[in-house]
This record gives structure tokens, sequence and C-alpha cells, in this order.
């Protein structure tokens, strides 16, 4: 029996396109087009060939195809091989596959700033100055 | 007080051994009440009115999951309670309401499990199940008072905006889900909803959207039967219907 809390998943087939804001309570998945922004509590997926000119934010982001716009994920951010992003990321973890295309700036989100002693890395204490850390690449 | 409302189908012979059953169980659980058959002089409005009128605070669609259709925007609009005693080929409302066939129904309208479940609206029209749109090349859906809009691309498309799912999608939730598919697809084909649509099909939820055809007007079916036309404005009433429902149901 379904229950009654879940949430009904959206899902944006290729043969749609989008436009303007969206808002949603459960699952979204895109395979098609969206220009605006969009916005769940949940998590939002976007396939490959999926093309999104739009500012997005979700608990986690999976994102395997083209995002033209800001990306605030408040748990998780994944980029896969095929991901191409123009806009700022944001999220608490950022995985990026191997191939994936980034353009902008990347933030992360939550954990207190790294303290560093007086005189210590000048990027570190800009960042703690904003309240954010900075990404580390190994 | 119970009032039974009978469709005009169960005027032949067949169903007549069946009707006695079931009217004999009634009187058993003390549950009998005025029955009313439909004729060509009394529509199902006129009647159920009728019934209200005199008091009766639970309907009783005795019939089809068209006869149900045919009785709930009355019930909709008075503080009455829907029974189902299912008949027929097409008796899916039923189903999904946990309601069985036979003598075995008067036992789940005795035992008055009462939830409130959705209605979809179009227009004037109220719709339990769903409303299907005749396939269309251009189309656009205004959505939630026209924060987004949808529009299809590439070919002729179907809509179909749902109340009841068939994969038990609960018509508590307060939303009605929006399938558009590129090809015509069949309403409560189970297939919809098996697994993930593909990239064919979406899935949107709404609560309120206006459907507008760039081409002349559309005609829309709500519970397969009652006609409405585009432009139309789609909505969900939420929990504007009574109904009992048994233990069996595809919600909990």
């Amino acid at each position: 029996m379904a229950k009654s809390s879940e949430h009904s998943e959206t899902v944006i087939g290729s043969s749609i396109k989008v436009e303007g804001n969206f808002v949603g309570h459960g699952n979204i998945i895109v395979e098609g087009r969206v220009t605006g922004s969009m916005k769940t509590d949940q998590d939002l997926r976007i396939v490959p060939g999926a093309v999104v000119e739009a500012d997005v934010e979700a608990r986690n982001v999976f994102i395997a195809g083209d995002v033209r716009g800001n990306v605030k994920a408040h748990d998780r951010l994944e980029l896969t091989e095929s991901a191409k992003v123009s806009g700022d990321v944001q999220a608490k973890v950022v995985s990026i596959g191997a191939g994936a295309s980034l353009n902008g700036k990347c933030t992360m989100l939550g954990a207190e700033a790294a303290v560093e002693e007086p005189g210590g890395d000048p990027i570190r204490e800009r960042a703690k100055s904003r309240g954010s850390r900075p990404v580390e690449v190994a | 007080m119970y009032a039974y409302l009978y469709d005009a189908f169960l005027r032949q012979p067949k169903f007549g051994a069946r009707l006695a059953r079931i009217e004999g169980r009634l009187h058993d659980l003390g549950i009998h009440g005025k029955i009313e058959k439909l004729t060509l002089l009394k529509s199902f409005k006129e009647l159920a009115e009728a019934a209200i009128k005199r008091g009766a605070e639970t309907i009783v669609a005795v019939g089809d999951d068209q006869t149900v259709s045919k009785i709930i925007g009355v019930i909709a609009e008075h503080n009455v309670t829907l029974g189902i005693i299912p008949f027929g080929k097409s008796t899916r409302v039923a189903e999904f309401l946990g309601i069985p066939e036979g003598v075995a129904a008067c036992d789940v309208l005795s035992a008055r499990i009462v939830e409130q479940v959705d209605l979809g609206r179009a227009n004037d029209t109220y719709f339990l199940s769903f409303l299907q749109l005749a396939p269309a090349h251009e189309l656009i859906l205004e959505c939630d008072g026209g924060k987004f809009h949808i529009e299809p691309v590439r070919g002729q498309h179907s809509v179909i905006v749902y109340n009841f799912g068939p994969a038990g999608r609960d018509p508590r939730d307060g939303v009605l889900e929006t399938v558009i598919s590129r090809e015509p697809a069949e309403p409560g084909g189970l297939k919809l909803f098996r697994g993930r649509p593909s990239g064919r099909q979406s899935v949107v939820p709404i609560k309120h959207m206006r459907i507008k055809s760039f081409k002349g007007s559309l005609p829309a079916y709500a519970d397969g039967q009652t006609v409405v036309k585009t432009p139309l404005t789609v909505s969900v009433a939420p929990r504007k219907l009574k109904v009992i429902v048994g233990k069996n149901r595809k919600f909990v």
C-alpha cells in the first residue's frame, strides 16, 4: 500500500519543456528542458541530455546533463563525467567525476570555517571572514 | 439513513438473483433503505438530491465506475457520505477503495470506515479517477497560478490528470498527477506507473492548472464519460468527498 506521507515524484520527460518557477516537495528527475528556477526539499536528478537553464536548489543534486545556472545542494552535489555546469555551486559534499565541466565558483556549506593561526593561509583567512570553507583539491 | 441508487443496467435479469441476496444481507445488517432506480425520466442527480432532501446521510451507488462518477458531483456539494456496491465489468474505483463485489460489499458498508478523499475538478465538473484530454499537437499547461507552464514539444501528446492512480497514489495527498505522454496512453494502464516513466512520459504533480489549446477547443473526458472542453481550469478539491472504504483499500 502507498504510504500517505510519500511525496509525489516529478518527471520532466524529454518531450516537454517547463518554463517558470517550479517548486516541488518530492524528488525531481529532469530528462527534458527547464528554464527559470527549480527548487525541491528532496532530491534533484538531471540526466544526460537534459538542459536546465535555471537556478536549482535541492537536498541532494545529481547532474549528468547541462546546467546553466547556480546550483545549491543542502547535502550532496554529484557531477558525473557528462555533466556541464556553468554557474556557481554550493554544497556540503561535492563529488566531481573525471571529465565533468564546472565553470563557476564552488563554495562548501555548513561546518565551521577552519580556525587558522594569525599570519596563516590568506585564502583560508578570507574564507573564514565570509563564513565558508574553500574547496580543497587533492 | 441510507438510500440506494441502482444504475439502469441492473434491470437485466442476470443481475436479479445477486441483487436479491444483497438486499437480504442489507436487511440482516440493519442498513437497508429506500431503493431508487435510474430511469429515462429521472437522472442520478435528481434521485440523489431527492434522497438527501428526505434525510439520507449515506447515498450508495449500486453499479460500476460510471455509476459512481454520475453521483459524486451531487454528493460533493452536500454533507453526505458515498457508499458503493460494485456491479459490472468496470469497477476499478471500488477495487481501489477496497470494496469487494457481491454480498461482502454490504459488510464493508456496515463496518463504515469513512475516508475523506480528494476530488478533481475540471471547470464545473468533478471527477474521481481521471481526466483525459484528446491527443493534441499544441497545448499549454499553466500550473499553480501561472508560476510555471509546460509545453509539449515535437509531435502529438496526450494529457491525463489522475486523482486515483493505478499504482495506489494516495487520494488524500492534495495533488493531482498530470501525466503527459508523447503517444496516446490508455487511462488506468498499469504500465504508466510501473517503474519509471520513459522519456516519452512526464509526471507533474499539480494543485491547479489551466489547459489551453492553440488550435480551437479540445474535448476532455472526466472519468471516461462526462465531456468538458478547453480552455479548462483543473484543480484539486482536497478531502471533498466522504466515502466508505474497505480494509483492503490501496492506500493507508
